[in-house]
């Protein structure tokens, strides 16, 4: 291989490596920090993490100048990973979703406890992510999976003196250790089948043999996770529970994860089998089961939850479309739309986890005329909502044209039918975004309401920012949609 | 080039920068809003004639602003409109609800206008129509008379508007994905290739957008609880803008799908138009409250509106597009002399209303003039749309359908001169007499400039026809020698 | 001046007028009917010049670029109707200074009097079809607004809307006669239109001709439309002499003439037309003999004389229905003025409570007279050598039918003219009131209209002299050969024996109380018109029921319930599905077992 091809791989994994050792660092410094300076706490604890995040999310992007087709390196000589630009862009967007999150959490936290387990949970949350990004064999992926849902319930039940939360997370934990068992047993059929775990490798050798078991067992553990109708029944209660900086997540990135893992697999493995159709069969299902159950909301995270369910189906309905009928735009669609969402919904979250730190209450009906009061959060989440809606000039409309674009392209009834279903689905969606729009700026104001001002600059600075990109990426989806399209013109199997 | 795109940010700009004052600058706000679409209007008379420009990448297409006699007819009437909402929002001393948000939602809505008569690529074109939406709906949610109805009637609002986008959104991804474009220029070639039936689907669908604007039945329900329940300034946004844009849109689309499309949906939208003169001119002859009969009587005259494009007709289409004027002046007109009675008697009830023209005569006469307008008789400007419509029903050969819309103009001039017989002549009651009222500078000037409009243009209106005219003759519809 | 500019003048003199005099309400209120005045006296100077015109090259403006060219077509038919607006519109004017003296907003009235008289000569000269429509629907602005001129009174109010509704019911007919015309030929101008006439099938020349004549019908309140025009004598009793007497509703009959070539390619109308002319004539004349209101009276006398001119055009005596139409406005005008100086003395209109006001008012006593006998046609007056050319004509045509029924109907006239001048004027008062002559500003024109009566028909020879042009052909005669004809005539013995008649019904009228006894129910039946108002009024009650039921079941009830519904269904539905959200962990894992078997099937199917 060439010399400047030697360059760029040391380069690549250099960049790679600091990024990693700064979040490893991060969450150790940051939990120390905080156990030794227990007054101090949160602050230590969260500033540490927080700039341990901002460092390794710079780190991250250098990488990005370098990135060609996909490169296998060896992190820190035990860590198998193969980046290519499609991983680096989902473990991007969980960097710097996380990063803000952190920035959030230093105010949000205030009335927790025990904040120094917090803040390095949420950094090995977003290594996990990464993790999920980039590792090629199903040993690796599983063990980053794992790594995730262990961060991620123990993070929901965070606020252990509730029982709500510890409920939530016990039944998150059930159903998600399900869903692993499962994929154990399909990873387990697989490598009795191949004798190899390189998706790579499987990618080439699965050509025509029977893997329908593994496939299905794959395709639900990962269902699980990415809240596929009808196995969705654990968010609803885990997303309103967790802290809110952590819903964001879990709805923002970590649940695409998981589907992202999936993607990867169905890529390598399913090539003889029709998993993209029902992948569309179900997004249809999701999103429509996800969106009329939002309608009578009347926790405001309640109604986001089940809204991320309805998203989970846009996507869903995007790849399947891409795997089923092979139109670019259908698997960029979902993976933008992974991007889009992950902003929005994460400003739509933060935006009621600023109202709840205000108001002390989850109820809508106690925000009548908040908006008055707090005119950042009320307005950022009045983006968010109309995004969410996929309501032009913001970002959700952008990467929901693709998908709606995809199934026409496709030129076939089914196409055509998941296409208007999905537009008709946003518009459902707007009887519950409005209303709590509404809400927000109703005439007559709650009792509480009138004694509330705006939070404080860290946590409207980190509302601010996801609303600008938010709006950023509805005007202007170039580049990174051009990226996306691009990962997936690079990809062959799963890399 | 430049100066297109001051045309095309300079309401945003202003919309943000009115934002940005602190909220106890009301007068500031109203009158920086009121400069900004004042100078919206000017500089459109210091355009040349035609204009593109390529604004490279964005909204992940190539944006095309490009501007033309018809953009120029749209554009007029979008920025006047601004100025007279504004204008006669503009009162002393203003009241609390007049922040500086509101003057900076107007300014987006205008905003939002000028990027839909501007655009000329169909995913820009779409944003910019939904960009448009949004501030309108949230004047409509906030600024309002009637707290109780409003959340239903915003919902209502914005969900059946942004159905009939979305059916348009429909359209436009099928169009790209067979042709691989939303470049209208490169489209126009490119669409007559398609097989007919496809391309009847595909207008049909697209058209679904400006039919609902339009409040064609069965799509209207919005519109009359709009109208009520906003207050004034909100409601004559709603007047002057939504209804031109919604004519503009058609205007620019049916000469951009292939004629034999077109022509076999001249038929339905030919009968759609009919049921709405008759069903929004029973409506408003019945109608109780005066602004919800208004809004009728709108809804009515958009089916001559449609009436006109679906005759196909060079001459029933130019009067569609002359109505993009005519409708705006003549409704910004009506609704804001009898909306001064509305406030001096303090309802909207017809019943209660009466000889308001003893101590009204200034708004007596506007309303006049307006409704005659309204009913498409001279000397005022309404004549001569309603006379091209109806020329054009003529000369596309269908008698009856064409007579049909004459008769419904009969029902017009019943539900006009009901409203004005009945709010202005008559007695007035014991409770309302008292001297002449004379109406607050601001809205005396905003009827006088309607009314000098209507009259005049009524008179003479070779210069706008001219320019109406020249418009069609750019779309490939020539007029006359 | 430059004379091709003349007709222009004329038109733009009071047009600006109109314009100015709002203008000059602002700073100077009370020169304002002076000054309106002066415009018409201007207006009237102007007029003298026009018939030099006759046949002069008129140039033309861009009204519609590329689509229209207005100008002036000059030729007897048109000057006529367009020199009686100036010259009675002047005489009317004059008298309004001391008839609407004690009136507020002058400026209104004054301002909607001159664009009338405009828009009137703009409607006779026009040269092409829409021009000419533009004046007629501004001239029925005027005459809505002037009816109402009493806002504050409801009976005016609503006497304005019946009007206009009317009237606008014969104007879609119009607009559709010449939109139908212009889809043919490709043309609005009147001459071309004429001419390309026989080009157009006969089917659509029924419609067109259908068209015109519901355009004639409303505009000249004939049967059955004719029900605004007895309303719309709640206008200034000027108005009604301007506007519903001598001009607007002569606009009518000068159409049929004007598009008479049209007409005569579809015979079958010619005789809707005669019939419609002589019913009307019998109607009006028959409602005047036995009201009490002295302006309603008018009224049907005038809906009545109006049918003589329709018939006129019906039987083809085109120059006939003109010269009439000249007559007409002139005494009627005189009559309707003399009405107005006995209703401003003894505030009422109730002919009962007049009576013996021939030596208090004795110049209005004469002048009246004279115009009542004028209308029954007595010889030498010029309502008599009219009338006689209608019957002649009538006869010549051989249309027997409608000959007879107009004689009745110019009995009843001879009965109730003479009927109306006694109560008024003769006999014994029945009112208290105190009554002087009125000024001379209004004795001043009753004057000159009452010479005009009598002289008038001495014009014919100027009138037929250029008529050729019109291409209507009538006989060019003088003043000499009038008189010889219309006494050897025999149309002259219907007249003079329908005159007598007429008399002695009047003299034995007590005698003919009997009728009374015998058909009760035709007094009541004339009492209300012959029920025409009754039946248009349930009319438009069932079209107001309709819309109501509309708007409260199908609108309120139909339409926003499926809004409601859709939105009521989808929150039943959330409600329902969110039962699926247990919470509870068993339903949750068995969740996962059906979607396993589910997608197990998928696969493998």
């Amino acid at each position: 291989m060439s010399a400047s091809f030697v360059e760029f791989i040391k380069v690549g994994d250099s960049f790679l490596e600091t990024t990693i050792s700064l979040l490893f660092l991060g969450a150790v410094l940051s939990y120390l920090g905080g156990a030794l300076f227990r007054e101090r706490e949160r602050l230590i604890s969260g500033v540490i993490a927080f700039l341990a995040l901002l460092g390794s999310l710079i780190c991250f992007s250098f990488l990005f100048s370098g990135l060609g087709a996909s490169q296998r390196i060896l992190l820190f000589g035990v860590l198998p990973w193969q980046i290519d630009l499609l991983g680096w862009i989902v473990g991007e967007v969980g960097l710097l979703l996380g990063t803000i999150v952190a920035l959030y959490s230093l105010i949000y936290m205030e009335e927790d406890t025990g904040t120094s387990k917090y803040f390095p949970l949420l950094i090995l949350m977003v290594f996990s992510v990464m993790g999920l990004a980039f590792a090629y064999d199903l040993f690796n992926l599983y063990l980053f999976f794992e790594l995730l849902s262990i961060t991620s319930f123990s993070l929901v039940a965070f606020r252990k003196e509730k029982w709500e939360p510890v409920e939530a997370g016990i039944k998150f934990m059930v159903m998600s250790v399900t869903g692993s068992a499962l994929i154990l047993l399909g990873i387990a059929l697989v490598y009795a089948q191949f004798g190899n775990l390189d998706l790579n490798y499987l990618f080439t050798a699965s050509g025509g043999s029977s893997i329908w078991l593994p496939i299905t067992l794959f395709l639900i553990g990962f269902g699980i996770k990415a809240a596929m109708f009808p196995l969705h029944t654990w968010l609803p209660d885990a997303h309103p529970e967790a802290p809110s900086g952590i819903s964001a997540m879990l709805s923002g990135i970590i649940i695409q994860a998981g589907l992202f893992a999936m993607l990867r697999i169905m890529l390598s493995l399913g090539a003889s089998l029709n998993w993209g159709q029902i992948l569309i069969w179900f997004a249809l299902l999701t999103m429509t089961a996800g969106n009329i159950m939002a309608l009578t909301q009347r926790q405001l995270k309640r109604m986001l939850a089940y809204s991320s369910i309805a998203q989970m189906g846009y996507i869903l309905l995007g790849i399947g479309m891409g795997a089923t009928y092979g139109v670019a735009s259908g698997f960029t669609g979902g993976v933008f739309h992974i991007v889009t969402h992950a902003f929005m919904k994460g400003l739509a979250f933060l935006c009621a986890g600023a109202l709840i730190f205000r108001l002390n209450s989850g109820f809508l009906e106690d925000m009548r005329g908040a908006g008055w009061r707090m005119p950042v959060t009320a307005f950022t989440f009045s983006v968010a909502a109309l995004s969410l809606a996929g309501v032009p000039p913001f970002s959700g409309f952008m990467s929901k044209l693709l998908i709606y674009q995809s199934g026409i392209q496709s030129g076939t009834a089914l196409g055509w039918t998941g296409s208007i279903l999905a537009i008709l689905n946003s518009v459902l969606s707007l009887g519950y975004y409005l209303p709590a729009i509404g809400t927000l700026y109703s005439k007559e104001r709650a009792k509480g309401v009138s004694a509330i001002k705006e939070v404080p600059w860290a946590m409207s600075a980190a509302l601010v920012i996801l609303c600008l990109i938010t709006i950023y990426l509805g005007i202007q989806p170039d580049p990174v949609r051009s990226w996306v399209a691009q990962a997936f013109a690079l990809l062959k199997g799963g890399f | 080039m430049v100066e297109l795109l001051i045309l095309q940010f300079l309401p945003l700009l202003g919309a943000l920068i009115v934002l940005l004052l602190p909220r106890e600058k009301k007068e500031l706000a109203a009158v920086l809003a009121l400069l900004t679409s004042l100078a919206e209007l000017v500089l459109v008379f210091f355009l040349p004639e035609k204009l593109t420009v390529y604004l490279g990448l964005g909204l992940g297409v190539t944006m095309v602003l490009a501007f033309d006699q018809l953009t120029a007819i749209a554009l007029i009437t979008l920025s006047g409109a601004s100025v007279f909402s504004i204008l006669y929002s503009l009162r002393k001393p203003l009241g609390h609800e007049r922040t500086p948000s509101f003057y900076s939602l107007i300014l987006l809505v205008l905003f939002g206008t000028v990027g839909v008569s501007l655009a000329r690529d169909l995913i820009q074109f779409y944003v910019f129509w939904e960009t448009m939406l949004i501030p309108a709906w949230a004047l409509v949610v906030n600024w309002n008379d009637d707290p109780q109805k409003v959340r239903y009637t915003g919902l209502k609002f914005f969900i059946i508007t942004h159905i009939g986008a979305v059916l348009t959104l429909i359209s436009i991804l099928w169009i790209y994905s067979l042709l691989g474009t939303t470049n209208m220029f490169v489209l126009q070639g490119l669409l007559p290739g398609l097989p007919l039936s496809t391309l009847i689907a595909m207008a049909a669908l697209f058209f679904m957008a400006f039919i609902v604007k339009l409040a064609i039945f069965p799509f209207h329900t919005w519109l009359p609880d709009a109208y009520t329940t906003s207050s004034m300034p909100v409601t004559l946004v709603l007047v002057g803008m939504m209804t031109a844009v919604g004519i503009y849109g058609f205007a620019r689309f049916i000469p951009f799908f292939p004629r034999e499309a077109v022509s076999q949906l001249s038929l339905p939208f030919l009968i759609a138009s009919l049921v709405n003169m008759f069903y929004g001119g029973a409506m408003a002859l019945q109608e109780k409250n005066v602004k919800r009969l208004i809004a009728y009587s709108s809804m009515s005259q958009m089916g001559y509106v449609l009436f006109g494009f679906a005759t196909l007709v060079p001459l029933g289409i130019s009067g569609s597009v002359f109505n993009i004027v005519n409708q705006a002046v003549t409704k910004l007109v009506l609704f804001t002399s009898v909306g001064l009675v509305a406030e001096s008697a303090s309802t909207w009830r017809i019943d209660e209303l009466g000889g308001w023209a003893k101590r009204h005569p200034f708004a007596a006469v506007c309303a006049s003039a307006s409704m005659l307008s309204l009913l498409g008789a001279p000397p005022v400007l309404g004549f001569w749309p309603e006379f091209l419509t109806f020329s054009g029903g003529f000369s596309f050969g269908n008698y009856v359908i064409a007579s049909l819309a004459l008769v419904g103009s009969v029902l017009t001039a019943a539900y006009g001169l009901r409203l004005v017989r009945f709010v202005f002549f008559g007695p007035l009651r014991k409770e309302n007499e008292g001297p002449v009222i004379r109406p607050s500078w601001n809205a005396s000037l905003a009827l006088a400039a309607g009314l000098l409009i209507l009259i005049v243009f009524g008179i003479y209106p070779a210069p706008a026809f001219q320019l109406v005219r020249g418009a069609l003759n750019l779309l490939g519809i020539p007029i006359g020698g | 001046m430059n004379l091709q500019a003349i007709p222009l003048y004329l038109l733009l003199v009071p047009l600006a007028g109109a314009a100015i005099v709002p203008l000059l309400n602002f700073f100077a209120s009370r020169a304002v009917p002076l000054f309106s005045v002066l415009v018409g006296l201007v207006t009237a100077v102007i007029g003298f010049f026009l018939p030099g015109e006759i046949g002069a090259k008129t140039f033309s403006i861009e009204w519609l670029p590329g689509l229209l060219k207005t100008g002036f077509q000059l030729d007897t038919l048109s000057v006529v109707p367009a020199l009686i607006a100036t010259w009675i519109g002047f005489l009317t004017l004059i008298y309004s200074l001391g008839y609407m003296k004690h009136e507020e907003n002058l400026s209104r009235y004054y301002s909607l009097t001159l664009l009338f008289i405009a828009s009137m000569i703009g409607m006779s000269l026009a040269d092409n079809f829409l021009t000419l429509f533009f004046f007629w629907e501004v001239m029925g602005v005027c005459s809505y607004a002037l009816i109402g001129f009493f806002y504050k009174d409801p009976k005016a109010a609503s006497a304005g809307v019946k009007a206009f509704l009317t009237t606008r019911i014969g104007d879609i007919g119009l607009l559709a006669a010449i939109l139908t015309i212009y889809a043919f030929t490709g043309t609005f101008s009147i001459s071309q239109g004429l001419a390309e006439g026989s080009k157009i099938a006969l089917p659509f020349l029924n419609f067109i001709a259908f068209g015109f004549i519901l355009g004639a019908v409303g505009k000249s309140a004939q049967l059955p439309l004719h029900v605004w025009l007895p309303d719309a004598m709640e206008a200034p009793t000027t108005i009604s002499a301007l506007i519903h007497a001598a001009t607007m509703v002569n606009a009518g009959v000068y159409l049929l003439a004007r598009v008479y070539p049209l007409l005569s390619l579809a015979p079958s109308w010619l005789v809707v037309i005669q019939w419609i002319g002589a019913l009307t004539a019998l109607l009006g004349s028959l409602l005047a003999s036995f009201h009490n209101d002295l302006k309603r009276i008018l009224a049907y006398s005038t809906i009545s004389q109006l049918g003589y001119m329709v018939l006129a055009v019906g039987v083809g005596g085109v120059f006939a229905s003109q010269f009439h139409l000249f007559s007409h406005a002139i005494f009627k005008a005189l009559l309707f003025l003399c009405a107005g100086a006995v209703i401003h003395e003894l505030k009422t209109r109730d002919i009962r409570e007049m009576g013996g006001l021939w030596k208090f008012m004795p110049v209005t006593g004469t002048t009246f007279l004279i115009g009542a006998l004028a209308l029954m046609g007595l010889p030498v007056l010029n309502g008599f050598f009219s009338k006689d050319m209608i019957l002649e004509e009538a006869l010549l045509s051989g249309s027997w039918a409608p000959l007879v029924v107009a004689s009745l109907a110019a009995l009843l006239t001879a009965y109730y003219s003479l009927r109306t001048t006694a109560v008024v004027f003769w006999g014994k008062r029945r009112t208290s009131a105190h009554v002087k002559e009125a000024p001379a500003v209004m004795t001043g024109p009753l004057t000159v209209l009452a010479l005009g009566s009598l002289v008038s028909w001495a014009l014919v020879g100027p009138l037929t002299s250029s008529w050729i042009r019109t291409g209507l052909g009538a006989p060019q005669i003088n003043w000499l050969e009038l008189l010889k004809e219309t006494f050897s005539s025999t149309a002259f013995l219907i007249t003079v024996c329908v005159i007598v008649l007429g008399f002695l019904i009047f003299y034995y009228r007590r005698s003919l109380s009997w009728v009374k006894e015998k058909i009760p129910g035709f007094f009541k039946a004339v009492a209300v018109g012959l029920g025409f108002d009754i039946f248009y009024g349930w009319l438009s009650q069932q079209i107001y029921s309709t819309s109501g039921f509309l708007n409260s079941f199908f609108e309120e009830r139909v339409m926003e319930g499926i809004n409601k519904a859709t939105g009521k269904g989808s929150v039943a539905l959330s409600t329902s599905s969110r039962k699926m959200q247990t919470g509870d962990l068993h339903w949750n894992l068995l969740y996962i077992v059906i979607a396993l078997i589910v997608i197990l099937g998928l696969i493998l199917w």
